[in-house]
């Protein structure tokens, strides 16, 4: 964190929380926390069923469970209920995992990422951070129908799951007290500044190049229903 | 009228468009014209560049930099137009598949219609007899009732037909759409070779009143930063003439698909009228009611499709009766109807086969254009993934 004072960057965390960024932020951290707990939700009611459809279909096809069956399956019942909420808390991404992470999940698992990183980053930067989430949460929709391995899509995987986070993170290497000190120049906190806007710019970009086969699409049929039904010789409107 | 089937016939002309040649690079530049106002706002960037990089001493990184960033000039507008071009170059081949099809249903139209040639079946008037001597039934009533059992096949091609034209119209409209994207990426590459055409210009300029101050400098400008903008003019100038040969691709397969729905509805509509006089002259010549709902169900629509087709097919009913009342035209009539889908069927042929050649010929320049691009656009890719990471580009074009 930069020693510019902690009062200072309280009070704009205090502001922040009034301005619509700040306000989408919370929403998605609140939407973050509603995920994990209905992963869990999920997973123990799967868990539930399937030890007791076991149990069932012993008693029918096998043979009586009997107390130690009974108690088998209580204790199943309570390793799933204990195990299955240990391990399904949020998920610690690392840049490592992003990388690996499906196309269509890596915009979400990203942009926890970098909301995990953004308390360590200057307010600035914190801002295009902030303005960075907002992109990649309109492009994850897009990726739903987009093939994994056309190039659109490695552009996207490799800025997004490698480029951004390589950013981040080479800055989070640099000691604190360098990172204000020019150097050739500039300064990490600028050279970060800098970058996380390239990597805006660019997502904005692709967003729109993702559209544009969408936006192609209803030109076509405008213009196929005219040739279609339209007789193009007349000219009266 | 059987008769005004055939002049109308007559005046089918489906013409095969020309190949699309090669454009030279030289003369590729200068299709989409540039607005006043966008060619001053260009040069005032042209003059600030220059001006920074003449006030940099020659040897300092800062130099370096403002070189590179002539070497990343129109990188985007370059990628994006060559992403174009990968996807134009497909469309003709995919258009070439596209008349296959076409061509198949008219060709299984075609053996259809064959089999009920009244011309094919010898004298239908003749009495039909058993071993040539018993009596036995009419050759007439046999040959009609052959319409009801390949009425059913002939409306599912004559409707795969109307499908096949729809294809060929989306694909149509897909390529205006694409063009309309083409012209846009040409205005600004368009931009981009301004830029560096001024650039050029102004770097020599400059070049030239240096030399007697600081012929060191002007030495450099001279190597590297007027080398690689003459090295970009190329590959913009390339990437253009790429860009506007597809143009004019596109425009091609558009004209033939054109000529081509103008067949399939022609092929349809001499179908449609032949089967409508099958039914009037069975009608007269053996008071035999023939029905054929399909066909007449088809009619409507097709004819509610094809102004021509509504207005051939009302114009015909008048004068079918009338001939169908003699004793002899009626079939000499069904006749010429049939010429009149073989006519049309045959125009289409010889259309198909001078299309193909003129279609072939064009993906084939192509292809040859594009595949030399590819090496400027890679020789572009390497000098941007060699330039710094997060640095500005110095021009972009200008959204109109």
């Amino acid at each position: 964190m930069a020693e510019g004072g902690p009062l200072i960057d309280q009070v704009e965390a205090l502001l922040r929380r009034f301005t619509p960024e700040g306000r989408r932020q919370a929403r998605r951290a609140r939407e973050r926390r509603w995920a994990v707990v209905k992963r869990i939700v999920k997973r123990l009611a799967m868990a539930t069923l399937a030890i007791l459809f076991a149990a069932i279909a012993w008693g029918i096809f096998i043979g009586p469970l009997g107390a130690e069956g009974a108690m088998l399956v209580l204790l199943g019942l309570l390793i799933a209920w204990i195990a299955i909420p240990w391990f399904g808390r949020a998920p610690v991404f690392t840049p490592e995992k992003l990388v690996q992470s499906d196309l269509r999940l890596l915009p979400a698992r990203t942009g926890e990422w970098l909301g995990m990183q953004r308390q360590a980053l200057p307010a600035p930067a914190q801002r295009l951070i902030d303005a960075i989430e907002d992109r990649l949460e309109a492009i994850a929709p897009q990726l739903d129908g987009l093939d994994q391995r056309t190039p659109a899509a490695a552009a996207l995987r490799k800025l997004i799951g490698e480029e951004l986070p390589e950013l981040v993170d080479g800055y989070r290497r640099v000691p604190p007290p360098l990172r204000r000190e020019a150097r050739n120049g500039t300064s990490p906190d600028v050279q970060l500044l800098d970058g996380l806007r390239t990597v805006d710019a660019e997502l904005g970009r692709m967003s729109t190049q993702l559209a544009s086969g969408d936006l192609d699409k209803l030109a076509t049929q405008r213009r196929f229903l005219e040739i279609k039904y339209r007789d193009e010789t007349n000219l009266r409107q | 009228m059987a008769t005004t089937a055939t002049t109308e016939d007559s005046d089918l002309v489906l013409t095969p468009p020309d190949p699309v040649k090669p454009v030279a690079p030289e003369k590729a530049a200068g299709l989409v014209p540039l607005a006043e106002e966008q060619r001053s706002k260009l040069d005032e960037k042209v003059e600030a560049f220059v001006d920074e990089l003449v006030a940099q001493d020659a040897n300092s990184p800062a130099f370096g930099q403002k070189v590179d960033q002539i070497t990343n000039m129109g990188r985007r507008e370059i990628a994006e137009a060559a992403g174009q071009s990968n996807r134009f170059l497909d469309r003709p081949v995919r258009a070439m598949d596209k008349d296959n099809d076409v061509g198949a249903d008219l060709a299984e139209l075609r053996r259809t219609i064959e089999d009920l040639d009244p011309g094919a079946r010898g004298n239908l008037l003749a009495p039909k007899r058993l071993f040539g001597l018993i009596p036995m039934g009419s050759r007439l009533r046999d040959y009609f009732d052959g319409y009801k059992s390949a009425q059913s096949h002939i409306s599912t091609i004559l409707t795969r037909l109307a499908s096949g034209k729809d294809e060929l119209q989306k694909d149509n409209a897909a390529i205006d759409v694409e063009r309309q994207n083409l012209w846009s990426a040409m205005g600004r590459l368009e931009q981009m070779i301004h830029i560096s055409k001024t650039l050029d210009a102004k770097l020599e300029a400059r070049a030239l009143d240096l030399e007697a101050t600081d012929p060191a400098k002007a030495k450099a400008i001279r190597e590297t930063a007027l080398f690689y903008v003459r090295q970009r003019t190329t590959d913009l100038l390339t990437q253009m003439a790429v860009s506007v040969q597809g143009y004019l691709a596109l425009d091609l397969v558009k004209k033939n698909n054109v000529e081509l729905v103008k067949g399939v509805d022609r092929a349809s509509t001499t179908t449609v009228a032949a089967l409508r006089t099958a039914v009037t002259v069975a009608q007269a010549l053996t008071n035999q009611k023939l029905v054929l709902e399909q066909i007449g169900a088809l009619n409507i629509t097709t004819a509610n499709m094809i102004e021509s087709t509504g207005q051939m097919l009302k114009n015909q009913t008048g004068e079918i009766h009338r001939q169908a009342a003699g004793s002899t035209i009626p079939l000499e009539t069904l006749s010429r109807a049939f010429q009149n889908i073989y006519d049309t069927m045959d125009s289409i042929d010889t259309f198909k086969v001078e299309a193909l050649a003129s279609m072939k010929q064009t993906v084939g320049a192509l292809t040859d254009e594009v595949e030399k691009s590819r090496g400027y656009i890679a020789r572009a890719e390497g000098a941007a993934q060699a330039r710094l990471a997060g640095q500005a580009e110095p021009f972009a074009a200008i959204d109109a």
